[in-house]
């Protein structure tokens, strides 16, 4: 079986192809983030395109449940071979062939939808003349169309449509050898089994830092639901002052989410405290 | 689902049928954001059901999308890896006005512009006769020096916006140039109108800049330390004449001719009108039995003797004096409510940490750009990372003190995918009282 690709790029994780982005969506709940230009409609940030940018914890996880192969960093321009310059030119020319005949195919149907209009126009024509057989002037209608098909023109070439590649179709093999993404500390851990956690529970989640937090939990799909949570992890035996929590209530009454304040036990168990401000008055 | 695994065998390039027919099968309307969501799924809920399929139909049809052009449509550029530089091979005009560079007759393009025309999928960009791929360059370019997918995703993302976005450059840089420029437009000898104008704007900018100087030298400002009681005045109050030495004529300016050397005061100077009248001058007379007390009964009297004199008027319309002689009577708060000694801070003295270096320089999207005099920014830039450390708050004030009232530096905050943008600005608050 494939495994999804993610291409390496510093300490981010990317995925190029469509198939995988929307694997990962679909079948690993893994949302990521679009960060390209979406190609029909580039200049607006409303919706982005390829490539997906995931999420550190995203990655971390893609790796240890062995989902993904981690391909190596393209941080320098490979020198083309020459069979390789010599197959995307013979690629390039067959590609303009197909277009050309697809075009003059196309003209030619259009042409065909004329006949009707021709065949009247020469039957008016006929009536003056007054002593044409329909044979005759069928006849007749076949060869004008025959001059018409002749005076297709070809595709001219620089009206082709080319394609700049979104994947890399080459450079696809020598998988990096990596276990897990570079954990820099404590806490960073602490997001990586958080994040494992809920996932494994079965919830959708994005980055948070929207609304303050690590992650936002969403029950299904983002697309469709509300987040209820904001995750917010701490390293254990952190220490939070009274007024951090205030901080924290507020922020949770305000964008009407539950907030989850989550920490590592020393038996690496996933821990989780909500925030309820009661509001006594 | 089956399909997924199928399909993910390369089925990136587009054949021959797929290419032409890109025009027509154009899926152009977008997801829908926001909006009315449902609070959490429901097990055999149709309606919820065929809403996600169909936003999920959608999505797969958008993150299908290629890049794909007419060949007269698309520009061409070639990489060159030792310059770390695109130079263009094939031009299509309409780009030029905001990317590239001219060098020795030739076009080049800094790595994020390239980057971004291939984005957008206006260029292809060829290394060695081959061409690459948007993750190749995402690859190669991201990974020269200055720049990371964070700037990128900044950069990409307000030009999308319609906003110019261009390195930034110090004003030396600016200055360099413009000396070049001028030098070469001597040579043309053709000003037009518009060029005239960017010069003055660029004017304007460098005045900005020289305040700025100004302002950092005059900040450790030397008070004298004269010592008034050993320094003797004369008293001429009780005198009727006074007579001045003669001014030697050296120190005095030409025209002007020192004859008459007495003044007769009849009733002695302390008569003479114009002293006791200056406004808010005065000597306070009333008693309070506490300091709140006499400033009041004092502020009155000098507001009513404000009002009484000819100068009365100047409080009486909307437009006012910035000083109120009845608020401001010692220096420092002159000095405060004129705002003289601004709101800066004292920089630690063992402060050793580089100075944040900014990235971009952002331009509204006015129509008056041009490449060759780009004028002063609307803003500018710092890209960092949700995890960098938080700026040391000496770079901050020198960041405040280096473009004081010229252009707002914002930080622009890049966290996987989110990206917000926030300004760090020293305040000086109002005082209400």
């Amino acid at each position: 079986m494939n495994k999804i690709k993610i291409r390496k790029l510093d300490e981010n994780y990317m995925v190029w192809n469509a198939s995988d982005i929307i694997e990962l969506r679909n079948k690993h709940r893994i949302v990521g983030s679009l960060i390209g230009c979406l190609p029909r409609i580039p200049r607006q940030n409303q919706q982005l395109g390829r490539p997906l940018l995931l999420l550190r914890e995203e990655a971390a996880l893609l790796i240890k449940r062995d989902i993904c192969q981690v391909l190596k960093e393209i941080s320098e321009p490979t020198n083309p071979d020459d069979k390789e310059i010599e197959e995307f030119k013979i690629k390039r020319d067959q590609l303009y062939h197909e277009q050309n005949i697809l075009a003059k195919e196309d003209r030619l149907k259009e042409l065909e939808k004329l006949r009707p209009r021709i065949y009247e126009g020469m039957k008016r024509k006929a009536k003056k003349d007054s002593n044409i057989s329909s044979e005759k002037l069928e006849e007749n209608v076949n060869e004008k169309m025959k001059n018409l098909e002749k005076r297709i023109d070809n595709l001219p070439e620089s009206a082709q449509m080319l394609q700049i590649p979104t994947a890399c179709t080459r450079l696809i093999e020598a998988p990096e050898e990596i276990n897990t993404v570079a954990i820099t500390d404590k806490l960073d851990e602490t997001k990586i089994r958080v994040f494992e956690d809920l996932h494994d529970r079965g919830y959708f989640l994005t980055n948070g830092s929207k609304f303050g937090g690590d992650f936002l939990v969403y029950p299904g799909d983002p697309c469709r639901y509300h987040s209820h949570y904001v995750v917010i992890c701490l390293e254990n035996h952190a220490k939070i002052s009274p007024q951090q929590f205030s901080t924290y209530s507020r922020l949770a009454t305000i964008v009407k989410k539950t907030i989850l304040l989550s920490y590592l036990k020393d038996d690496y168990t996933v821990h989780y405290i909500s925030l309820n401000w009661a509001g006594i008055s | 689902m089956e399909s997924a695994n199928c399909s993910r065998e390369n089925k990136s390039l587009l054949n021959a049928e797929e290419l032409s027919t890109y025009r027509i099968a154009a899926e152009k309307s977008l997801l829908q954001r926001g909006g009315v969501k449902d609070y959490c799924p429901v097990k055999g809920n149709l309606e919820q059901e065929s809403k996600i399929n169909e936003f999920r139909r959608k999505y797969i049809e958008l993150i299908k999308q290629e890049r794909v052009d007419k060949k007269d449509s698309l520009g061409r550029a070639e990489w060159l890896d030792d310059k770390k530089l695109a130079k263009q091979t094939k031009d299509v005009g309409k780009y030029l006005k905001y990317f590239g560079h001219n060098k020795d007759k030739e076009i080049y393009f800094l790595p994020e512009e390239i980057l971004f025309l291939v984005d957008i999928g206006a260029y292809e960009l060829y290394y060695k006769d081959m061409l690459l791929s948007l993750e190749e360059c995402f690859g190669i370019l991201l990974s020269t020096e200055k720049l990371s997918l964070q700037k990128y995703q900044v950069y990409a993302y307000l030009i999308r916006f319609g906003f110019i976005v261009r390195r930034y450059q110090s004003s030396d840089q600016v200055q360099a140039k413009r000396q070049s420029n001028s030098s070469k437009r001597d040579a043309n000898n053709d000003e037009s109108e518009t060029i005239k104008k960017k010069q003055r704007v660029d004017e304007m900018e460098n005045n900005d800049m020289c305040s700025e100087s100004v302002a950092s030298t005059s900040m450790n400002v030397k008070y004298c330390n004269w010592d008034y009681s050993k320094i003797d005045f004369p008293d001429f109050s009780k005198q009727s004449v006074i007579s001045l030495p003669e001014v030697d004529s050296k120190y005095l300016p030409g025209r002007i001719n020192m004859q008459k050397r007495e003044y007769c005061f009849p009733n002695g100077l302390n008569s003479a009108k114009y002293i006791t009248d200056v406004p808010g001058c005065k000597i306070i007379k009333n008693t309070a039995s506490n300091w709140k007390e006499f400033k009041e009964v004092n502020n009155c009297d000098i507001l009513e003797k404000l009002q009484a004199s000819g100068c009365g008027c100047l409080w009486r319309g909307e437009v006012q004096p910035l000083l109120n002689p009845a608020e401001t009577n010692t220096q420092a708060s002159i000095l405060k409510s004129i705002k003289a000694n601004g709101p800066s801070r004292s920089l630690d003295e063992n402060f050793t940490e580089n100075e944040l270096i900014l990235d971009y320089d952002v331009y509204s999207p006015d129509g008056n750009f041009r490449k060759s005099a780009p004028g002063r920014p609307d803003l500018r830039l710092i890209v960092v990372k949700q995890n960098d450390q938080v700026p040391h708050i000496n770079n901050i004030e020198l960041l405040n003190r280096k473009f004081k009232a010229n252009v707002p530096v914002y930080f622009a905050i890049v966290s996987s995918g989110d990206i917000s943008f926030v300004s760090l600005i020293t305040q000086s608050l109002p005082d209400l009282c």
